[in-house]
């Protein structure tokens, strides 16, 4: 079993284990020669199920294993992970390799950055100013190396602990089935959503739970989603002291593609999105949804990427994340051609 | 009586209350010891009468780490004025004390200069003043802030403070590095480490930081250890990160290490270290001689002397070429062991037994000829490093909006009054007017609270706040 890769584009590594980690510790890492595979089962709260085309994220990437498609199934802790990559931010290159230290299978981040100079030269102003008598090294000798800045590299090694799953193990782990959606929408700004509704829980949980004290133990009220086929996007909470709601209008409904419908342009003509369609403005699809979930799932915003959620009625509701900077040079059509990443809020 | 008197301008405070924080991470209580420098020990004592110092440490519960901020009396504060009760008894020439960190740290808490705040709110200065009597007396530590005047008595206990011991002679291993490098390694740590290896060879160092169950591994566990991992083998996925940091020997200022030499102290106190050594642009000076000895660490910054001595950890790998004197240690199969550090608190030894002091006498003599006798020297330059940095928010924070929001956390912000800014409400009014009255009220609201407590504690700060004007209730009533 090998696995070895250098990662081609840090930012949205990090940005994308920072997203997921808000959803879940553990992660179950499917890595094989066609893509990388991210899946987030907690207990409560929103699955996470994003399948990355291998170049998004990594190059140089070797996969070798006794399974069909040199298939290698991981469990991976995402915040250390996370951390780890925290310290490639302003890496010159990073590297992933699977091995083993002391016996523990660990995958093993090595981060390689190229100082110019030091920070060991830049004291050197203000230590002269630094007229203290008493310190150990007020005529202080310095390297000539130190000021010649030469090319110095720096290695960290990161060893994140993990588990290697036997394909047994995986086996019987399905992304959940959601019937056809009834209304799909392009999300407005993420950052904007989140701060309206972050700001409508916290409202909710002041007005109901005695003074907003203690309300990790009281029932919080659930925030409602609704969606039109008309461009409009509705958020509102209601308790026995307030009712506000936000609506946002002009918002894009994307065209299903035949395609991906079963039976095709018939499929399509009783879709229950077109129905909804043709049931005009007024007909809304809406879910309810715990706003604190609901917060930690829209901190997949900070990978920048174009989210359409997709809603079924009083049932769940699925977001489907674009990844739009996986690489800078990218148009549109390539965004949408890259797997989404895909979010399910089950409802109760 | 008044036995010390001394006053701080603002950024004096900023550093005090760094120092303070840096203290409380080893122990809850903090020494002061304020004394006449030991050149009061040589014959020059007329010369150097004004040469003053006070030195604030704290020693962990466990002994094996020692934190120490020497404030020079002329440089660090405005004024200082120390009167030893007795002065012609050589035994109480030195003044001791205890007291509880958090308490000073929160009188001190929030008077950090803050750029981007009013400047009325502000402390201009602060008076501390040091009264201890003879038996019934009351001993106290009163703190004066000037601004809307606001005084703080605590209480304190009179303990000569326990210095660890430090053989600078015997420690053959050195290496200097400025501060902000060390701040970027500690930045790597991944948290929940133990662990701190520092190791050198062909010209690299590393830093790793590691927990010793994954060191050992399969190895050494013991029955219970295999079978604890036997039930839960996703055990191994809660164990922290292992980070290595290998850096070229030209990242030291001055690097003499004998190669091959594993020497590990604990990562929390060497983050406690970075994290205020990083405030300001230094160099870290690092004196060492072999493991299950004491590492010196020390740096110095207007003023202040700032010095940490940490136990290492006996030898865990065997692999270093020191040949220790004790056979015993060097077999020794408990490697994460560590013994305390040598320390005295008997006061005929302190003098003696003081960490040696990172100061000579031959610089305080021209120190001394170009001393101001102005009262209030120009504050000391401000350090454009710590401005540059806010000027460039590290991106970093800026990804931070998209963290979940914690919905648990205690939130002021929402109708409810934020006590907090009663106080600045003050400021802004009539300060002149409110003043005497402030004092007044606050003198009676803590009176009695003090003589009722023997303790230190928490609620000896008697923290000056303005009752809200409006009750909550009557606040939610408007919802309800």
């Amino acid at each position: 079993m090998r696995f070895k890769t250098s990662v081609r584009n840090i930012q949205t590594f990090s940005k994308l284990t920072a997203s997921l980690s808000s959803l879940g510790k553990v992660a179950w890492v499917r890595l094989d020669d066609d893509n990388v595979r991210f899946t987030i089962i907690p207990e409560t709260g929103t699955q996470v199920w994003a399948v990355l085309s291998i170049d998004s994220i990594f190059e140089d990437y070797t996969i070798q294993s006794a399974a069909q498609n040199n298939t290698i199934n991981l469990e991976l802790p995402l915040p250390p992970l996370h951390r780890a990559l925290k310290s490639a931010i302003n890496a010159t290159s990073a590297s992933i390799r699977l091995t083993k230290k002391d016996g523990v299978p660990v995958l093993s981040l090595t981060i390689i950055t190229n100082t110019i100079s030091s920070g060991n030269t830049a004291n050197g102003f203000l230590n002269s100013a630094n007229t203290d008598p008493f310190g150990d090294n007020a005529f202080r000798e310095e390297n000539l190396d130190a000021n010649m800045g030469g090319d110095r590299e720096t290695i960290v090694t990161q060893n994140i602990p993990i588990r290697v799953l036997t394909a047994d193990s995986v086996e019987g782990i399905h992304e959940p089935r959601v019937r056809e959606p009834d209304a799909h929408i392009v999300l407005p700004s993420l950052i904007q959503l989140k701060a309206i509704s972050d700001r409508f829980t916290k409202l909710a949980m002041a007005t109901t739970a005695g003074a907003g004290r203690g309300a990790s133990t009281v029932a919080v009220p659930k925030l409602e989603l609704a969606a039109n086929m008309h461009g409009s996007l509705k958020l509102s909470i209601s308790t026995d002291a307030l009712n506000i709601s936000s609506v946002w209008t002009g918002l894009t409904n994307p065209e299903l593609d035949p395609r991906q419908v079963e039976d095709g342009e018939d499929g399509l003509e009783d879709h229950p999105s077109t129905k909804l369609k043709a049931a005009g403005p007024d007909a809304w699809s809406t879910v309810r949804i715990d706003g604190r979930d609901w917060g930690k799932v829209l901190s997949v915003g900070r990978l920048g990427g174009r989210v359409i959620a997709c809603f079924a009625d009083e049932h769940a509701l699925i977001l489907y994340v674009y990844l739009s900077n996986y690489d800078d040079g990218s148009d549109d059509s390539v965004l949408t051609a890259s797997p989404p990443t895909k979010l399910y809020s089950q409802l109760s | 009586m008044t036995i010390l008197n001394f006053t701080l301008t603002t950024e004096a405070i900023g550093k005090l209350h760094d120092a303070l924080a840096c203290l409380g991470k080893f122990s809850e209580a903090v020494s002061i010891e304020a004394s006449h420098d030991k050149v009061c020990d040589i014959k020059y004592v007329a010369t150097f009468s004004n040469f003053l110092q006070l030195v604030l440490t704290a020693l962990n519960s466990s002994k094996s780490a020692y934190c120490s901020f020497t404030l020079v009396g002329n440089k660090f504060f405005s004024k200082y004025l120390y009167s030893p009760v007795r002065p012609r008894s050589q035994v109480k020439e030195k003044f001791n004390c205890k007291i509880y960190n958090k308490a000073l740290l929160s009188v001190f808490k929030g008077r950090v200069v803050d750029p981007t705040r009013e400047k009325d709110t502000a402390v201009e200065k602060c008076d501390v003043s040091v009264e201890d009597g003879e038996g019934t007396a009351k001993s106290r530590f009163v703190i004066k802030m000037a601004c809307v005047l606001k005084t703080y008595r605590l209480t304190f206990e009179s303990v000569a403070p326990m210095h660890a011991l430090f053989v600078k002679e015997s420690a053959n291993n050195n290496w200097s590095i400025s501060s902000r490098t060390l701040k970027e390694f500690a930045e790597h740590f991944g948290p929940g480490t133990e662990q701190l290896d520092i190791y050198s060879e062909d010209g690299r160092v590393s830093f790793t930081s590691y927990t010793e169950k994954i060191m050992s591994g399969n190895g050494r566990q013991t029955p219970v250890e295999r079978s604890s991992h036997a039930n839960g083998d996703s055990e191994i996925l809660k164990q922290p990160l292992h980070t290595t940091i290998a850096v070229d020997t030209l990242e030291f200022g001055e690097f003499a290490v004998e190669e091959k030499l594993h020497i590990i102290i604990s990562v929390k106190d060497f983050k406690a270290m970075v994290a205020h050594a990083g405030i300001t642009n230094t160099m870290v000076k690092a004196l060492y001689s072999r493991p299950s000895s004491p590492m010196q660490l020390t740096y110095s910054d207007e003023g202040v002397v700032s010095e940490f001595i940490l136990m290492t950890i006996g030898e865990s790998r065997g692999s270093s070429a020191t040949p220790a004197p004790n056979a015993a240690r060097v077999d020794s199969k408990r490697p994460a062991a560590r013994q305390p550090l040598e320390a005295t608190s008997s006061p005929k030894i302190t003098a003696a037994s003081m960490p040696p002091p990172p100061m000579s006498a031959a610089p305080s003599i021209t120190r001394e000829t170009t001393r101001s006798r102005v009262p209030r020297p120009s504050p000391p330059p401000p350090q454009p490093s710590i401005q540059s940095q806010s000027l460039f928010l590290p991106e970093a924070d800026d990804d931070q909006k998209w963290d979940p929001q914690n919905f648990d956390e205690e939130e002021d912000e929402m109708l409810l009054w934020d006590t907090g800014g009663e106080k600045d409400a003050v400021t802004m009014n009539a300060a002149s007017r409110l003043q005497a009255s402030v004092n007044q009220n606050q003198n009676n609201s803590s009176q009695p609270r003090l003589s009722a407590q023997d303790d230190v504690g928490p609620s000896t700060v008697p923290t000056q706040r303005l009752a809200p004007t409006q009750r909550l209730s009557e606040v939610k009533g408007i919802f309800d």
